[in-house]
């Protein structure tokens, strides 16, 4: 393998890498913000009730 | 008569047998073992790892017959039977068993589970933009991989030896097991030796490449992250990772098995084997065996040499790759991200987080790093196997499409 087609390997798996981990971030935000969304309510929901009693 | 008795003796005894070859590897051994027990190198692994060493390198001990497990071939009847089939003449092995493990990538998975039980996603969930740090302290890998290869290793070799550069071992072992077994030795020695050493390599690159000014940088206490955050992580990381990458499965679906062990709080007896019993015994014989594939003919190469010095080489552009990664992050937040993390990305838990907690400190003694590092610190982990994966699922492709 010539130092070339190794740069553009060492690249490609690199990119593969940021992509895979880039990704897991997207993925991380989106289910935290959704688990916070729903235990906001729930803590409101709970608080409300408390209130009322 | 005695004396013909004696010189009989000898003629049978390991003296008479010793080669060169073996004496250094003695004294290999005796090194690592003084740097493990006095300096306090990564005992846990450098301790069974030198006396694997030492008992390999023994004239005739045959403890270990690397000929078993050429190539992707194991000659399963010779290990099980502890002897020479077509010899018929018994030749020990005790290590040939041993061995299996790694060769088919078990201990280096177990130790993954082992890791996930232990570790904490927490402030890698509570800013998971450390994930790209992760990534960005990859970097050695694919640097020692363009030297080596210019060097003149093959792409398989070249990829265990880059490796080196993710500082995580059992991930190290486990690519190297599979892409070139004949370099486990010298791959791993430099892994752990290196990993061992962060507190010593990193510190310098960290002053380097920061101003004073952003190391003094001091950064806000990470929200808390609840239980069904971490299992819900531990899940879709496993979701996503294998699904993109199947041949990560059994590295990160360990890891993750591990952490939910850790996290769901009703499995607290096997959460407690995982990371106590399990792992030391694993620890063990993987130390062990890979130690004795140190055979001193073979590790006696000048391409050992080689492989230590681009394992250093590695480590260096790892940690320099974490840094401008943690200060492209300083900048685009508006210097809130201290870029001393960014160095934690190289896996190696949670060593490089205390080292980035080490140097922010001494810039501002009020700085308190650690948890912050250890977001990258841990991404480190899941970037590295994620490295590993790509290697060796595109490897063959790519290495034979150029």
């Amino acid at each position: 393998m010539d130092f070339g087609s190794a740069t553009l390997s060492a690249l490609f798996v690199m990119l593969i890498v940021f992509t895979v981990l880039v990704l897991l971030w997207v993925a991380v935000r989106i289910f935290s913000a959704i688990i916070l969304g729903f235990e906001k309510r729930g803590s409101a929901k709970r608080a409300a009730g408390n209130g009322g009693k | 008569m005695f004396g013909d008795a004696l010189t009989e003796l000898l003629k049978t005894s390991g003296f008479a047998t010793m080669t060169w070859q073996s004496a250094v590897m003695i004294l290999i051994s005796i090194v690592l073992l003084y740097l493990a027990i006095h300096k306090k190198y990564e005992p846990l692994l450098l301790v069974p790892i030198a006396f694997g060493v030492l008992l390999t390198n023994m004239p005739m001990g045959e403890l270990i017959h690397m000929d078993f497990f050429k190539g992707e071939h194991i000659e399963l009847a010779n290990v099980l039977h502890g002897m020479d089939l077509e010899e018929g003449a018994p030749i020990g092995g005790l290590f040939d068993i041993l061995y299996l493990g790694v060769k088919l990538g078990v201990y280096p998975c177990l130790i993954f589970m082992g890791v996930g039980a232990m570790t904490d996603f927490g402030p890698l969930i509570a800013r998971p933009s450390s994930l790209i740090m992760g990534a960005g302290a990859q970097f050695g890998i694919a640097t020692a991989f363009l030297i080596a290869i210019s060097l003149g290793f093959t792409p398989d070799e070249a990829s265990s030896i880059g490796i080196i550069g993710g500082a995580d071992g059992p991930t190290a072992i486990f690519l190297t097991s599979r892409m070139a077994p004949h370099l486990l030795a010298p791959i791993a020695i430099a892994a752990y030796s290196y990993m061992a050493l962060i507190p010593l390599i990193q510190p310098p690159i960290m002053k380097l490449m920061t101003t004073k000014k952003e190391r003094v940088i001091e950064m806000k206490q990470l929200r808390p992250v609840s239980q069904l955050e971490k299992i819900c992580f531990a899940v879709i990381v496993t979701l996503l990772c294998i699904l993109l990458l199947p041949s990560v499965s059994s590295l990160i679906g360990m890891l993750m098995l591990g952490n939910i062990f850790r996290e769901c709080g009703v499995v607290a007896r096997l959460s407690d084997t995982v990371q106590n019993a399990l792992i030391n015994i694993v620890t063990i014989f993987l130390g062990l065996t890979v130690g004795a594939t140190a055979i001193g003919e073979n590790f006696l190469a000048p391409q050992t040499i080689k492989i230590i010095v681009l394992g250093l080489v590695a480590f260096m552009f790892s940690t320099v790759g974490g840094l401008i990664i943690g200060k492209v992050m300083c900048v685009l937040s508006g210097g809130k991200i201290n870029p001393l993390i960014g160095s934690a990305g190289v896996s190696a838990v949670p060593m490089a987080a205390r080292v980035s907690q080490v140097v922010g400190q001494k810039a501002n003694p009020r700085n308190y790093l650690l948890m912050h590092a250890m977001g990258p610190n841990v991404a480190g982990v899941i970037g590295s196997a994620v490295a590993a994966g790509t290697l060796m699922s595109l490897g063959a492709t790519l290495f034979a499409s150029f």
